[in-house]
């Protein structure tokens, strides 16, 4: 079954008195272990699609269901818990807590689950050490690099064991090198730990490292490849 | 909820010098309140002791038929007996009989009319402190000897002066003109415009020969060892079962507008609390407001993660609390010297009024000393706590409103 | 006018003809007032707290000067009440010291009965003050009823004088300004004194205690005595 389905998704903006069609009618299954990127012009609707599937926007029309529960049907609080449980976020800008540590940052989805203290120092230990930042625990943001915040964002995201993790342009803001050990950091987690993960991005190198690729054009998927 | 709380505290600490500056605004109203409350409690402190220890006591014993109409003949009988008897009773710290009579008072210069009160002047001073507030002269002397003692203004009324001597008459019990030479010993300013102006005190034993009254009095008048209400009820009902005939009457029920008077205070505090806490209710939330405003971004990935927008608002309003923590460490330090000042020190105001402060017929000295109450810092700190969560809860509403999207996208 | 105990009784005899309204209310007033007298009044008082009874000798000099000197019981012998005009003094022997009764004490009893200190300087006349009609006929007397002209400087808000077939008062009523009975004034044992006739007793009821009263009754009584003129001083109290 899948992780997640999308039918018929489409997304309208209202600017003043136009409306702008973000994402028109797109139908999308994600399966469980699937790496896929969502790739495509500026402007084509990939942010748009990974939100309404994070249950972060609504769709106008069409539905998304996750483990086959149609996120319309989901009050707001019922919606955070679903993104709590099932979903990690990784942002284009890193989007860590200022005032947490690196620690800190990757424990709190585990707070919020209710993880016990134990547990929790045991799992957020071996997902920073898998994530490679091993001693830096107790760095806070602004004391690491780019590449080494969106690891942390990375650690956050995966370490609350979510169904799902959705990556939008995660490499944007990082340079070649770095871009590069991010993604095979990623690739890692989905071949040895199995995490699913739903990215968009404009990097070659990164659409190379998919297992199947969406290209979206004009909000319509364009063509839907699995290597 | 702990690390959400622990979230807040550090998020305090983003904007230091704002939330510095917040919390110190409101310490300093906290200061004002709690320097204005001593004060306030000091001045009803002053009027509890002028109007209800040195006129009304905490019980009051009368005939029935006394109270209103105040007719000499409604006495109660074998006043030395009953007052042997409350003596003796637990929990009574003073026990003073009265009676009050009539009189025309005349000096050289000429004469007026007086209600001349008889006490036993030991007891008595026991009792009130009429007997401090001597400005001239002596107390009356505890056996009688035709002393008198004078409210200040009655004897400017009839221009005499301690060493002068008084003709007080009188219409008897039996009908016949009494009448006595009193020499003035004594000239005392209570406070109580209606002692200084019409007071005259002598010896209950020389009031009761001249009235001809016996072992009889008006009024037993009784100080508790307990001053709350619970103590005084409790003393009065004990009173009652030592003389069932008798209208035993706790200060509140002698005098119902003093108690509506002293009842004031509480409401004074309120207002006193209301207006400073509404201006520091402004600071507060205008900081609360720009700390969500300023976090929209981050506020919306916690969304993203999966906060649920009610722990969202938990997280706001512990911040606006520790504010409040904070606030209230600062102004309890700073409104406790203030206390200890009031206290100590008090106000001086003889420089803008030298005869002091009258206020529904008692005077009070001009300068103020305040009167420190848990009850009142308490209030005040209830007050603080309550602003910081009132003020946040639109900032922190807001705040869960958010749209994830929208929140994340904004810079 | 209140009632008074300024009593140096003056009537003159009765004449023939049938007597108008003012007639006998003059009577009245002059009756209860007086020239030049010299009496020895008993004074009894009777209310729910105390019995007493004291004798007293009355000077009086026309209705601007009186002087009572109190002869008994023993502890108030001595004591001296002084009217001139609207004033009142006491001299008091036992502190031997005069006092003037102040405007404030006006309202007090005198003496303990049922007088009050006003009673004894009031000098106006009911013939002035009232407005009356009046009942009746020399075969059974006759009844007044007054009342108060609209500025008069009075306290009551209405008089009912009773008077006998001799034309002489036998009782008055004093009514509130609500109409309630304040007291009444009763004489009787009218007596020939120096070809006067005199009622020599004066009943004063409370009209709130009818069991209370204060009477008034002459032992001795003489007219147009020759009394010194400086009796009526402060100087004199003493003695
Ligand atoms: N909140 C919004 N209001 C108005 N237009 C929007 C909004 N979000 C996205 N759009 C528009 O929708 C289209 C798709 O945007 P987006 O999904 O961000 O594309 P991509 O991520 O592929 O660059 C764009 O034309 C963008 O301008
Ligand atoms: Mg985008």
């Amino acid at each position: 079954m899948s992780i997640v389905s999308v039918r018929g998704l489409t997304r309208d903006y209202v600017q003043g008195s136009i409306v702008v069609r973000a994402v028109r009618g797109v139908d999308l299954d994600i399966k469980d272990g699937e790496f896929t990127a969502i790739i495509g012009p500026s402007g084509s609707g990939k942010t748009t699609t990974l939100n309404c599937i994070g249950g972060l926007d609504s769709p106008t029309s069409g539905t998304v269901s996750v483990d086959g529960t149609d996120l319309g049907s989901l009050s707001a609080g019922a919606l955070s818990d679903l993104r709590l449980a099932r979903i990690g976020f990784v942002f284009q800008s890193y989007n860590l807590i200022p005032v947490l540590t690196a620690y800190e940052n990757a424990e709190f989805v585990l707070r919020l689950q209710g993880v016990a203290a134990k547990e929790r120092r045991r799992r957020v230990m071996q997902t920073l050490e898998n994530v490679g930042l091993k001693g830096m625990e107790d760095r806070r943001p602004s004391e690491l690099s780019g590449g080494q915040q969106q690891r942390v964002a990375v650690a956050r995201a995966i370490a609350g064991r979510p169904a799902l993790v959705l990556a939008d342009e995660p490499t944007a803001n990082l340079d070649s090198t770095t871009s590069d050990s991010l993604i095979a950091l990623m690739r890692d987690l989905n071949d040895n730990h199995g995490v699913t993960f739903v990215f968009s991005t404009h990097d070659e190198r990164v659409i190379r490292a998919a297992k199947r690729v969406v290209r979206m054009v004009d909000g319509e998927i364009e063509s839907d490849i699995t290597k | 909820m702990r690390f959400l709380a622990s979230i807040a505290w550090r998020n305090l600490w983003r904007q230091k010098r704002r939330s510095l500056i917040t919390a110190g605004g409101m310490a300093v109203g906290m200061t004002l309140c709690m320097a204005l409350i001593a004060l306030m409690d000091g001045m009803f402190a002053d009027m509890f002791r002028v109007m209800v220890e040195q006129q009304l006591g905490h019980v009051q014993v009368h005939n029935p038929e006394y109270p209103g109409k105040r007719v000499m003949y409604d006495t109660i009988e074998d006043a030395s007996a009953v007052v042997a008897s409350l003596d003796a009773l637990d929990g009574t710290v003073a026990v003073a009989p009265r009676a009050f009579g009539a009189a025309l008072l005349g000096g050289e210069a000429g004469s007026t009319g007086v209600q001349l009160q008889g006490i036993e002047p030991e007891r008595e001073s026991a009792l009130s402190s009429l007997s401090e507030r001597l400005v001239h002269g002596t107390w009356l002397a505890n056996e009688p000897d035709h002393g008198i003692v004078l409210g200040y203004r009655l004897a400017e009324k009839l221009h005499v002066d301690v060493g002068d001597s008084l003709v007080a008459v009188t219409q008897a019990t039996d009908g016949s003109m009494g009448n006595e030479i009193y020499d003035v010993v004594g000239l005392i300013q209570t406070g109580a415009a209606q002692l200084d102006r019409t007071g005259a005190l002598i010896h209950l034993a020389d009031l009761q020969e001249l009235l001809l009254l016996g072992d009889q009095v008006h009024e037993i008048t009784l100080l508790g060892a307990d001053d709350s209400r619970e103590g005084i009820a409790a003393l009065a009902t004990d009173i009652q079962a030592r003389t069932p005939d008798a209208l035993v009457q706790t200060w509140w029920q002698t005098s119902p507008p003093t108690d509506q008077m002293l009842s004031l205070r509480d409401s004074v505090s309120f207002l006193v609390l209301g207006a400073a806490f509404l201006v520091a209710a402004f600071g507060v939330f205008n900081t609360m407001m720009m700390s969500v405003l300023e976090r929209t971004r981050e506020l919306g990935v916690l969304r993203a993660i999966g906060l649920r927008p009610g722990r969202l608002i938990a997280m706001v309003l512990f911040e606006s609390i520790f504010l409040g923590v904070i606030a209230t460490a600062m102004g309890l330090v700073l409104g406790g010297l203030a206390d200890a000042w009031m206290v100590v020190y008090g106000i001086d105001l003889s420089g803008y009024m030298e005869s002091g402060f009258a206020y529904n017929g008692v005077v009070l000295e001009p300068i103020f000393y305040g009167h420190v109450r848990p009850g009142g810092i308490l209030l005040t700190v209830a007050a603080v706590f309550i602003t910081s969560v009132v003020a946040a809860l639109l900032p922190a509403w807001r705040a869960s409103r958010l749209e994830p999207v929208v929140a994340l996208r904004h810079d | 006018m209140r009632t008074t105990i300024l009593m140096a009784l003056f009537t003159q005899v009765a004449g023939a003809t049938e007597p108008t309204a003012l007639e006998l209310l003059t009577k009245t007033d002059d009756m209860m007032r007086g020239q030049s007298s010299s009496a020895t009044v008993v004074m009894d008082v009777r209310t729910n707290r105390y019995e007493r009874s004291m004798s007293m000798q009355m000077l009086s000099s026309g209705s601007e000067r009186t002087l009572i000197r109190i002869l008994s019981p023993e502890r108030e012998a001595g004591t001296v009440t002084l009217k001139v005009d609207d004033n009142i003094w006491n001299y008091l022997p036992k502190v031997d010291r005069t006092m003037k009764i102040p405007n404030g004490m006006m309202g007090g009893r005198w003496m303990g009965s049922h007088f009050n200190n006003s009673d004894l300087v009031n000098e106006q006349r009911m013939s002035d003050d009232y407005t009356f009609t009046m009942t009746g006929d020399e075969g059974s007397g006759w009844n007044l009823s007054l009342t108060p002209k609209p500025d008069a400087p009075v306290v009551w808000g209405r008089v009912e004088l009773d008077v006998g077939v001799d034309q002489l008062p036998t009782a008055a009523r004093y009514f509130e300004e609500d109409g309630t009975l304040a007291r009444t004034m009763s004489w009787s044992d009218v007596q020939d004194i120096e070809g006067r006739r005199v009622p020599m007793t004066m009943t004063l009821v409370p009209g709130d205690a009818p069991e209370e009263y204060t009477r008034l009754t002459y032992q001795e009584l003489c007219f147009d005595v020759d009394i010194p003129a400086n009796t009526f001083s402060l100087q004199a109290l003493r003695q």
